[in-house]
């Protein structure tokens, strides 16, 4: 066993949290509400503040507002998927009528850069340039044109002629591994992650089986509804800028000012609505190209990618191989190695950092005694792979979970019995990464609920075929995190202030990815100072105007914004019930809050909440508001059991999910409706990895060949299971805001797999090894 | 060429080249900004709008083929000040989450239930067969188009 410290991390617990005290408080721990008054506002079905916005289609996404003066910019994208430019000849294009600004790698800025840094001190491998002179995947970016209509643009791009040096491409992370293509100069390898629990070879070495399971996932994209959009102005003062679909500005703010050497006040970025996020809207993509082209224009430049753009040239879950080998003695796990090979495309993005989140989730679900998890993410020549939406947990998960599963049917197990051996419970340790606690494990509760709600024993004894169909059952277990805490530092500020009229403003830098943050926040806000929620604004992100945060990902912004909401709305608290004394003339203690007044609770003297705003404005000469930041110190499991029925026809190979069961817990639901649109949406995206998504990467020329919504389907209406339903355990968690978690990619992790084990039930138990499950594969797999 | 078309109940008259497309006019030269671009290849229904009643996409619908027809777009189906009951029913169900898909989704609604005002579940899914949505599930969708099928 590594030599790891068995100290576990102290977390204070204040329970229930004093006023007086709270400086003091590192994890905000909110009062029980139900031991105390019944919530005004959290755990209400509270809708989204711009829901009727959206439904009358007057909300302004960044493509809907306008620009005085605005250019429209194109991307030349390259047409081989390896190669050095030997020349570009860009005086055709300069001739179109329209344009102002061509950029190629000749003239931006050479500064190498990681779109994912979030810190100027952060060491992912630096690989990317704005352009580069050799291109490594197709659809790699070549040059840029500003134009004045988008038709000039397109036409300029055409006309700009590119003379390639062809190089061997390499699409296979196994391969690149030992290719002596390299992609990168410093090769194609990026640092492995190695960790073990026990002692692995003597699990093997004394084992009197071994099994081995093997799994490989498909490079999978995002698809937001609203393609990649970004505007730049670069105005004369030297100020950049940019505005964007983001998930997180400040990590803009920090690579433009590396790439373009600026100072920090120099730039600014702007978040605009997101029309879906996943992971996609995370770092730069458009915004150095945007920005380069309006230095040089003088004038702001809007680039809206093409469909197939987003599905080519921004990045796409990491496809991934695993190879897990599992010990047995006399019937038991003694044993688990795994071996998992990431695809990063030709970049080092975030790759190296997803075995890092995956070590800390392991044990977090599974506690073998013996296990070693070696991560070897390589770059390749297919699409840029980066984080979207479960940040690896589906990909391991899904590995591990049917590895189980496989070990289960081939000793001739109960499968869902079998796997409740070795599920985590509360306060095991995390031997792969003991800093991050696994405390409450309820997997296994879960497990339970779930498999009550679907009726798992009753649909084992439903007859398994039925004229051409037949019919299966699958579980599927997954957790994923909450943040990034412990290992990093998971930072988030607010300003909270107070209007005249009593309503408030929050400043925040977290970005609202559609799914409803602000909601939740502003519901975490009214319960704490009795205001409702629609009498609460939140800010645009803003990296000049709103306090810092790290970004929409790693199911923070519940977790950690959620924190920092009480943190904020306490002191308001605070200092409102402190006003209110002095004016009452009364102990703080006998003071009493209402949404429209205080009271002193002995002789019943009161003063209304906006009268008190006066007062302090009028007499005390102070105007109520409040700026912190909130630091996450730990990080909890959001825990899923999937179950699902399918159908499949025999002489299709078509799958249809007829009932399926999410038995999630995210702890104690602040919005129980938004957190149903959740996992809802978590299933659809992952029944998409199970049965149809996969970008297709020529083997030989390294094109895409279906980069495009003809091509690459994704699920509809009608490929939703036909009886879906989602349950929640309701676990208060004693570190979350009210209780609660995250859900957003716990909801996505266990799907596919639940998906593959119903299926390999209908197949009699024959091992699913290769997502999409396409009709194809299961035709082959009934005839074998 | 010129074409003219009833747009949310006030007649425009359009000087258009083959190439134009409806989602741009709609967009570029009246504002209408509630309709969005998706793909621009007729395939996520992000651009749904009513042709004469009709739910179809204007992302490749050249405007010389509106000639003499009407159109209605989200903006003409109800505003924030007054909503239509289908967007309420959105808003209140939890079928909207970045709302990019929105607009195109109440489209499609409001054309299913004009011309059969209940409509079964599988009707309702099948209706939403070239409207892509990729944060809800569909879930909610369905629910709140039910919940206006039994209101009407
Ligand atoms: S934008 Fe028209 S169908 Fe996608
Ligand atoms: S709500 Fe985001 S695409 Fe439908």
């Amino acid at each position: 066993m590594e030599n790891y410290s068995l100290e576990k991390e102290k977390i204070k617990r204040p329970n229930p949290i004093t006023f007086k005290e709270k400086e003091k408080i590192d994890i905000v721990v909110s009062e029980r509400k139900e031991d105390t008054i019944e919530p005004e506002y959290v755990g209400k079905r509270e809708i989204l503040a711009d829901g009727l916005l959206k439904a009358c289609g007057q909300l302004d996404y960044l493509d809907d507002m306008s620009f005085q003066d605005l250019l429209y910019g194109k991307i030349l994208r390259s047409t081989i998927a390896h190669g050095k430019i030997l020349s570009i000849d860009t005086e055709e294009a300069s001739k179109v009528p329209g344009v102002k600004a061509i950029a190629t790698w000749e003239n931006t800025s050479p500064i190498r850069y990681n779109s994912l840094v979030r810190s100027i001190k952060d060491d992912f491998g630096m690989t990317e340039k704005i352009f580069d002179n050799v291109v490594r995947q197709y659809g790699d970016r070549v040059a840029a044109v500003a134009a004045e209509t988008e038709e000039a643009a397109k036409e300029a791009i055409k006309k700009i002629r590119v003379e390639y040096e062809e190089y061997p491409g390499v699409y296979d992370p196994e391969e690149a591994y030992y290719s002596d293509i390299k992609i990168q100069p410093e090769g194609n390898r990026l640092p492995v992650t190695s960790r073990e629990a026990g002692d692995v070879e003597n699990a093997f070495r004394e084992a009197d089986d071994i099994i081995e399971y093997n799994l490989n996932t498909p490079m999978v994209h995002h698809l937001t509804l609203e393609p990649h959009v970004c505007v730049a102005k670069w105005d004369p003062g030297n100020e950049l800028t940019v505005w964007a679909p983001q998930q997180g500005v400040f990590g803009v703010q920090i690579n433009l000012c590396k790439i373009f050497e600026l100072p920090y006040s120099k730039v600014r970025a702007i978040r605009t609505p997101l029309g879906g996020g996943f992971g996609v809207k995370v770092g730069i993509i458009l915004e150095p190209i945007c920005a380069e082209l309006s230095r040089m224009a003088g004038r702001p430049v809007k680039i809206r990618l093409t469909r197939e753009e987003c599905m080519v040239s921004t990045w796409t879950r990491h496809s991934t191989k695993t190879y897990i080998r599992t010990a047995l003695k006399e019937g038991e796990i003694t044993g688990v190695d795994i071996r998992h090979f990431l695809n990063a495309g030709p970049h080092a993005s975030n790759t190296a950092s997803i075995p890092f989140a995956q070590v800390a989730k392991i044990y977090k679900l599974y506690n073998f005694e013996n296990l070693k998890f070696t991560a070897i993410p390589v770059l390749t020549n297919t699409p840029l792979q980066g984080a979207m939406r479960g940040f690896g947990s589906p990909q391991i998960f899904a590995a591990l979970d049917s590895a189980v599963e496989n070990v289960a049917i081939k000793c001739g197990k109960e499968p869902l019995e079998f796997r409740k051996k070795y599920t985590a419970k509360s306060n095991d340790y995390n031997y792969l990464d003991p800093k991050d606690a696994v405390d409450d494990c309820t997997i296994d509760r879960c497990i339970e609920k779930g498999k009550e709600v679907f009726d798992w024993e009753g649909k084992k004894l439903l007859p398994k075929t039925e004229g051409k169909y037949i019919y299966g059952n699958g579980i599927g277990l997954g957790v994923h995190d909450n943040g990034i805490a412990p290992n990093e530092p998971d930072i988030t500020g607010m300003t909270l202030s107070v209007y005249e009229d009593g309503s408030l403003c929050l400043s925040t830098g977290i970005c609202d990815h559609g799914g409803g943050s602000y909601t939740i926040l502003r519901q975490i806000i009214g319960e704490i100072l009795l205001v409702p929620p629609q009498k609460i604004s939140v800010e645009t992100p803003d990296t000049k105007e709103t306090p810092y945060d790290l970004g929409a990902y790693a199911s923070r912004n519940t977790w950690v914004g959620g924190n920092c909401a009480i943190k904020v709305a306490n002191q308001i608290k605070d200092k409102l019930l402190e006003y209110a004394k002095e004016y009452l003339e009364c102990e703080y203690e006998d003071v009493i809050m209402l949404e429209d007044r205080f009271i002193d609770k002995n002789n019943k003297k009161e003063i209304s909440r906006v009268d008190l705003i006066s007062w302090v404005f009028f007499t005390k000469k102070e105007k109520i508001m409040v700026s912190d930041y909130f630091s996450s110190k730990k990080n909890a499991g959001s825990y899923g059991a999937h179950f699902a029925r399918v159908r499949l026809d025999t002489e299709t190979g078509e799958v249809k999910i007829i009932d399926y069961v999410a038995c999630c817990d995210a702890g104690n639901p602040i919005n129980p409706m938004l957190l149903e649109g959740q996992v809802e949406g978590g299933i659809q995206n992952g029944i998409g990895l199970a049965l149809m998504e996969e970008l297709l990467v020529d083997k030989r020329s390294g094109r895409v060949l279906n980069g495009n919504l003809k091509k690459y389907k994704i699920p509809i209406a009608t490929d939703m299971p036909e009886n879906l339903r989602v349950v929640f355990l309701n676990v208060y968690e004693k570190a979350g805001p009210f209780g609660a978690k995250s859900i957003g990619e716990a909801a996505t992790v266990p799907v596919a797999h639940t998906v593959a084990h119903a299926i390999s039930d209908a197949l009699g138990g024959k091992e699913i090894n290769k997502y999409p499950i396409t009709p194809e594969m299961i035709l082959l797999k009934l005839k074998s | 060429m010129l074409v003219n078309i009833k747009i949310n109940g006030h007649s425009y008259e359009f000087d258009v080249t083959k190439k134009d497309i409806v989602l741009n006019v709609l967009r570029n030269r009246l504002g209408l900004t509630g309709t969005k671009f998706g793909c621009g290849t007729g395939d996520c229904g992000a651009c749904k709008i009513l042709l004469d009643g009709e739910a179809v996409n204007s992302c490749t619908l050249p405007a010389w083929r509106c000639d003499g027809k009407e159109i209605v777009t989200i903006e003409g189906i109800g505003n924030v000040s007054n909503p239509h009951p289908i967007q309420e029913a959105f808003v209140e169900g939890g079928a909207i989450q970045c709302g990019f898909c929105t607009p195109g989704m109440i489209i499609t609604a409001k054309a299913l239930l004009d011309k059969n005002s209940n409509p079964t579940e599988e009707e309702i899914r099948e209706s939403f067969k070239n409207n892509l949505c990729r944060c809800t599930g569909y879930v909610k969708i369905i629910d709140s188009v039910k919940k206006c099928s039994k209101e009407s």
